[in-house]
């Protein structure tokens, strides 16, 4: 008897153990870089412009997730949606049981006014709903309806950033915009500001008691008890991040091979594609305009010389123009109209155009050399550095292209928007998805012609009847699947006529340090998109725990 | 006098240091070409082996007859050649090695080259902004010092201004306006700031010596203004200005290097103070990489020591109390 | 004369950045992905950039504004007042920079002085050369160097900031912290900058000893002593001391590079953000700063002079 007593007691015991070895471990405090360098001001008004980058994210959230690694929509605020048959309205149930940092519940009535703010005001309307044609929001029930003029599936995207704001606090403000009082914000968010942390270098939040989300062991998220932002800046960060300073940096750091050496177990980085930088040409100036000058001078660009030479290497681009991560919509147009670099077919190319080689090595037509400003935004050093190894392929198919600092945004944007210049080094965002990438670059409702302002990012006066029916449809079809095919046909087209060369991706900026806390997105496991502005960096900050 | 003049600079111990460190710089920047291994920017060395000889193939492409004593033929000529082209790549971020005495940089450019060639566009810079601030702030000193009246005041006024406004702020904010072509943006940027100072200085010396005795004379005696400018003042002012000029270059040199630094100058051409600027955004100094991050810091200091050694000996030429006893 | 030139200065930090190109609303917004043209045309119109006034009546606008003391509303940090912005990085600027100036221009004074009164000594020789020599390197070099060696490599102090993260301000632990934090800053801008005073000093003071009252001063038998400090280093000080207020003035700009190197929350780099990001208030603000403090330092250096020379003083009389 007490044999078997005794043996229930160690089955037990044992049960018990491995269920508490699953229990996450709570605690600690994260290091992070604020995004903002210098004197630090205490700015969380999610509506001003210069707005700390914690106010959407770690304080305030949005009504749902948008997952831009793979453009998938996550439940948050809301817990699900539905569009009617005519694909105008959107109703969205929202999470009951949600509270606020100091215990007051959230209601329906905050998410219809905070969605209300940017109908009359439009510098507060984040999301850009208002601007995409939404007409009315009623709310019945623990459910919210947005109604939009004209079918446009991609609106989904949008409510990814629109953000819940307490009516109880904000409508006794008078203008949100220049509210300067939110110093300590009522939000649902899984952190709050600790009180008196706030000076010129540094803050520190600490956890929201009355978070919504639940982690495994049943008990509100997050795991980590607070994190503490430390200004530092470029020349200070190398130091500071190989003393051991910070667990999360999103800064450059050049010697990343170096950080990782001093210790291969715990310093880890993983540099996710961001924005597409890609070398400009003016499609409307010649020879530009001709299709085969443009093919030629991707044929002389190698994006992996390219990238080999920056530190750290940020990744190539392929002629697509597409992130990897929706690679799989390139496929066809990659096998049809890629473009390798090849000096002798771009130089035949170039004389079948009828262009002689001059005295100076350089390729001519009708007595004009072809010999170009390439335009580089002043300071940024590894565009800079990208321009001079683009010049150097260049120059093997004789054409020359003189790198010219001009300072950004202006006149940079400004002389790219009005189409002054004839090549550049520029970069096009790529959004929450490939549809609203192309979208703005290429869409012919955003072209301009020469001397006109163009869009910002619609500059490369380049347009496609084919492009714009395939975007267009992508907008009423619901179905992931045909979607895709949509978007095939946009880049097959695209790549067609090669109107540019995408060079490589702006890395994004994602340092850390295993030695504390682990969970951490990586590329064998891209959870969530590293950037710290915005919602992105939340379910991170969720998953987080201690070593 | 301007025999003196020389004597006494090459005679003063330190102002002789000054002037071999400052004549060996020059030296490297007039025969960077020859002294230099490579060219600054060159990241490869190409390489051309013919594997077979060239073949010549002849093929007759048409024939006409026009007439009895005249034949006309066609030919097409191809000259086959087979070759290896080997390309070695210069290794990224190389340490010091007999190939690269002072290793590569993140593109693989030869860093001695680098510093070789970089002396050019530095002492350029430096010389060509001391001579500008120098030209500028004598003659408006000279203007303002001896005329006198409204002119002065006006000129004193804008100097005035000018000096209020801090010249680093206002160097950042031209330079992030000014489209950067070249190495001109720079010394305009650096020479446009760099004037107020020495035109104070130099105004005060004019009136001085406008008070002198032997000025005094001059003008009484009814001489030209532009023979007492030129024949009374200006002599005597020579070695001040030439202090001036100096401190001048001394100031441009280092402007341009924190210039480069920041970000704000021409960070496509080969200066020390580019080198230094990749050094620090490539994380030299952090991955240890001391020969990528002291030559051009060292070679900057010794310019600038250069230069003040040299004012030494212009100090005690303008004033013979400071001589040896 | 100074309330002119003050009025001029001020009018100058008005036009200056206007006449330059670029919307500084765009410079803010072009950060933000799903920026919208009418979003552009409201933080316009709250930056106060969207007026069909003509540029003199805003002229006349910011005039009394700066005159009653509203700087206005920083753009890059909206809708933070620019006062309330520039609050929290002037201390540093001003403790730091100035602080080192003071110590700087005294070390340097008394080096100078001693240099002079034995220079046939190698050992006056070896110093001059020294400082000369380490003056010449570009400052940010120095700095860097500094922080590798005895930052990351020694462990001797921290790598930057102001004062160690967490310290409650105000208290005996966070001003030693303050101290800590501030020394490898310090020792950098002061042997950087001692060079220029040693130099000067010394010339000053062996010109002086060279007149002819020190003579009869030694001939008559007086204590070297007070002949080196009552005569002869009053009188060489008067030309530096002109020089020292104009650094003093300097102090807030030149100290962008210090901040940068050592992450220091000063008005250097707020300056350079300003100038980057287009936040006018914020650049008017700091540049009318910079040149009141430079007028009053020459005000300040006008009277020491006054004080220290007889020859003024008497003159005046």
């Amino acid at each position: 008897m007490k044999k078997r007593f005794l043996a229930v007691a160690v089955l037990l015991a044992l049960t018990a153990s491995l269920a508490f070895g699953q229990a996450p471990k709570r605690g600690g405090i994260l290091n992070m870089t604020p995004a903002k360098q210098g004197a630090l001001v205490q700015n969380f008004n999610p509506f001003s412009p210069a707005s700390l980058e914690t106010s959407v994210g770690c304080f305030y959230e949005t009504l749902i997730y948008f997952n831009m690694v793979n453009g998938s929509a996550d439940p948050w605020l809301a817990e699900s949606w539905a569009w009617s048959k005519d694909l105008k309205t959107i109703t969205f149930t929202i999470r009951s049981g949600v509270k606020y940092n100091d215990g007051s519940a959230m209601t329906v009535d905050d998410v219809v006014y905070s969605a209300l703010l940017g109908k009359d005001n439009k510098a507060l309307d984040l999301s850009g709903l208002w601007s995409e044609g939404l007409q009315t929001v009623t709310a019945t029930g623990n459910k919210v309806s947005f109604t939009f003029a004209d079918v446009n599936v991609t609106t989904l995207e949008k409510f990814g950033s629109l953000i819940v704001v307490p009516k109880s606090i904000w409508s006794k403000v008078g203008d949100p915009l220049t509210w300067t009082g939110n110093l300590n914000p009522v939000s649902t968010g899984p952190f709050m500001l600790e009180a008196g942390s706030f000076n010129e270098q540094s803050y520190k939040l600490v956890r929201n008691p009355y978070y919504w989300q639940k982690g495994k062991d049943g008990k509100p998220l997050p795991y980590i008890d607070g994190i503490q932002f430390v200004t530092t800046t470029n020349e200070q960060v190398g130091f500071k991040l190989m003393a051991g300073e910070y667990d999360w940096a999103a800064y450059s750091l050049p010697s990343i091979e170096d950080y990782v050496k001093a210790d291969p177990q715990h310093n880890k980085y993983w540099f996710p594609e961001g924005n597409l930088v890609f070398l400009y040409m003016n499609n409307l100036k010649a020879p530009f305009d001709n299709v085969e000058v443009r093919k030629a001078i991707a044929a002389a660009i190698s994006q992996r010389d390219i990238t080999r030479k920056m530190s750290p290497s940020p990744v190539p681009a392929t002629m697509s123009g597409v992130k990897s991560t929706f690679s799989d919509i390139a496929k066809i147009a990659m096998t049809k109209y890629d473009i390798k670099r090849d000096v002798n077919k771009a130089k035949k190319a170039l004389e079948a155009q009828g262009y002689k080689l001059n005295s100076k090595g350089l390729y001519e037509k009708a007595g004009k050399a072809l010999s170009f400003n390439l335009y580089v935004p002043t300071g940024w050093t590894d565009w800079v550095g990208a321009a001079e190894t683009v010049a150097a392929q260049l120059k093997d198919i004789g054409i020359e292209a003189i790198i010219t600092q001009a300072a950004w945004p202006d006149p940079y944007q400004f002389a790219l928007e009005n189409g002054d210049w004839d090549m550049a080094i520029s970069f096009i965002t790529v959004g929450s998805t490939p549809h609203t990438e192309f979208t703005r670059w290429v869409h012919s409702s955003r072209f301009a012609p020469l001397g006109e302002k163009a869009p910002t990012f619609s500059n490369m006066r380049y347009k496609n009847p084919v492009i714009d029916k395939n975007l267009d449809a992508y907008r009423s079809e619901p179905n992931p699947a045909k979607q895709k095919q949509y978007m095939a046909a946009v880049v097959e087209q695209f790549m067609k006529d090669t109107p540019c060369v995408p060079l490589f991706f702006n890395p994004t900026w994602f340092i850390y340090n295993t030695k504390n806390f682990v969970g951490w997105p990586s590329p064998e496991d891209p959870y969530a998109w590293p950037i710290v502005t915005g919602m992105q960096k939340t379910p991170i900050l969720l998953r987080l725990q201690k070593r | 006098m301007i025999k003196d003049f020389f004597k006494t600079l090459i005679s003063n111990k330190k102002s002789l240091v000054g002037l071999c460190i400052l004549g060996a710089f020059i030296l490297v920047a007039l025969f960077a070409p020859l002294i230099a291994p490579y060219p600054p920017k060159i990241d490869r060395l190409e390489m051309i082996v013919d594997t077979a000889d060239p073949v010549l193939d002849e093929e007759l492409i048409s024939e006409e007859y026009p007439s009895d004593s005249q034949d006309v033929l066609t030919y097409r000529s191809t000259v086959t050649r087979e070759y290896v082209k080997t390309i070695n790549y210069f290794p990224l971020r190389a340490k010091p090695s007999s190939a690269h005495p002072l290793g590569t940089n993140h593109a693989g450019n030869d860093l001695l080259s680098q510093v070789i060639w970089g002396t050019r566009i530095s002492l350029t810079i430096g010389l060509a902004t001391g001579l500008f601030v120098t030209i500028l702030s004598l003659t408006l000193a000279l203007v303002s010092g001896y005329l006198g009246g409204v002119v002065d005041d006006v000129i004193t006024f804008l100097t005035n201004v000018m000096l209020v406004i801090p010249g680093l702020p206002l160097m950042i904010v031209i330079a992030a306006y000014v489209t950067m072509k070249g190495v001109m943006p720079i010394v305009l940027i650096l020479g446009l700031t760099g004037w107020p100072w020495p035109t104070r200085l130099l105004r005060s010396q004019v009136l001085t010596l406008k008070s002198r005795d032997f000025v005094r004379v001059s003008r009484s005696l009814g001489e030209r203004t532009s023979f007492v400018v030129f024949r009374e003042i200006l002599p005597n002012m020579i070695s001040i200005a030439m202090a001036e000029f100096f401190a001048a270059s001394m100031a441009a040199i280092l402007g341009e290097a924190t210039l480069e630094f920041i970000g704000l100058g021409n960070v496509t051409v080969v200066s020390w103070g580019t080198i230094l600027f990749w050094a620090q955004a490539n994380g030299a100094l952090l991955a240890g990489s001391w020969w990528w991050f002291l030559p051009p810091g060292i070679c900057i200091a010794l310019v600038g020591t250069s230069f003040v050694l040299i004012n030494f000996a212009i100090d005690e030429i303008s004033n013979p109390r400071l001589r040896k006893r | 004369m100074l309330v002119f030139t003050l009025f001029i200065s001020v009018s100058l930090n008005f036009f200056l950045p206007r006449l330059m190109p670029g919307d500084p609303a765009r410079a803010l917004l072009d950060k933000m992905e799903n920026l919208q043209p009418e979003q552009l045309d409201t933080i316009r119109a709250a930056f106060g950039l969207d007026t069909n006034d003509s540029l003199l009546v805003q002229y006349g606008h910011y005039l009394r504004n700066t005159i009653s003391g509203n700087l206005g509303i920083s753009f890059s940090r909206f809708p933070t007042p620019v006062s309330e912005v520039m609050r929290v990085a002037v201390p540093w600027s001003v403790g730091l920079m100035g602080l080192c100036t003071i110590i700087s221009f005294v070390l340097g004074t008394i080096i100078g002085i001693a240099a002079a009164w034995r220079r046939e000594t190698k050992l006056a020789s070896l110093t001059v050369g020294f400082f000369s020599f380490v003056r010449s390197f570009p400052y940010f070099w120095l700095g860097l160097v500094f922080i590798y060696f005895f930052a990351f490599k020694l462990r001797l102090f921290p790598i930057g900031g102001a004062y160690a993260v967490g310290t409650p301000r105000g208290t005996l632990a966070w001003w030693l912290s303050v101290v800590r934090y501030g020394t490898l800053p310090a020792l950098t801008i002061i042997i950087s900058s001692l060079g220029a005073w040693i130099l000067t000093m010394r010339n000053n003071m062996i010109n002086v000893l060279a007149e002819d009252y020190i003579t009869v001063a030694l001939a008559k038998g007086l204590p070297l002593q007070r002949i080196k400090s009552l005569y002869a280093a009053k009188n060489a000080i008067l030309p530096s001391v002109t020089g020292f207020a104009m650094s003093l003035g300097f102090v807030i700009g030149g100290g962008l590079v210090t901040e940068m190197v050592f992450g220091y929350p000063g008005i250097g780099f707020m300056l350079y953000q300003a100038v980057n990001g287009k936040d006018y208030p914020l650049m008017q603000a700091i540049f009318l700063f910079i040149a009141v403090a430079v007028l009053i330092a020459n005000f300040l250096a006008d009277i020491a002079v006054m004080l220290l020379d007889p020859r003024v003083r008497d003159g005046a009389k």
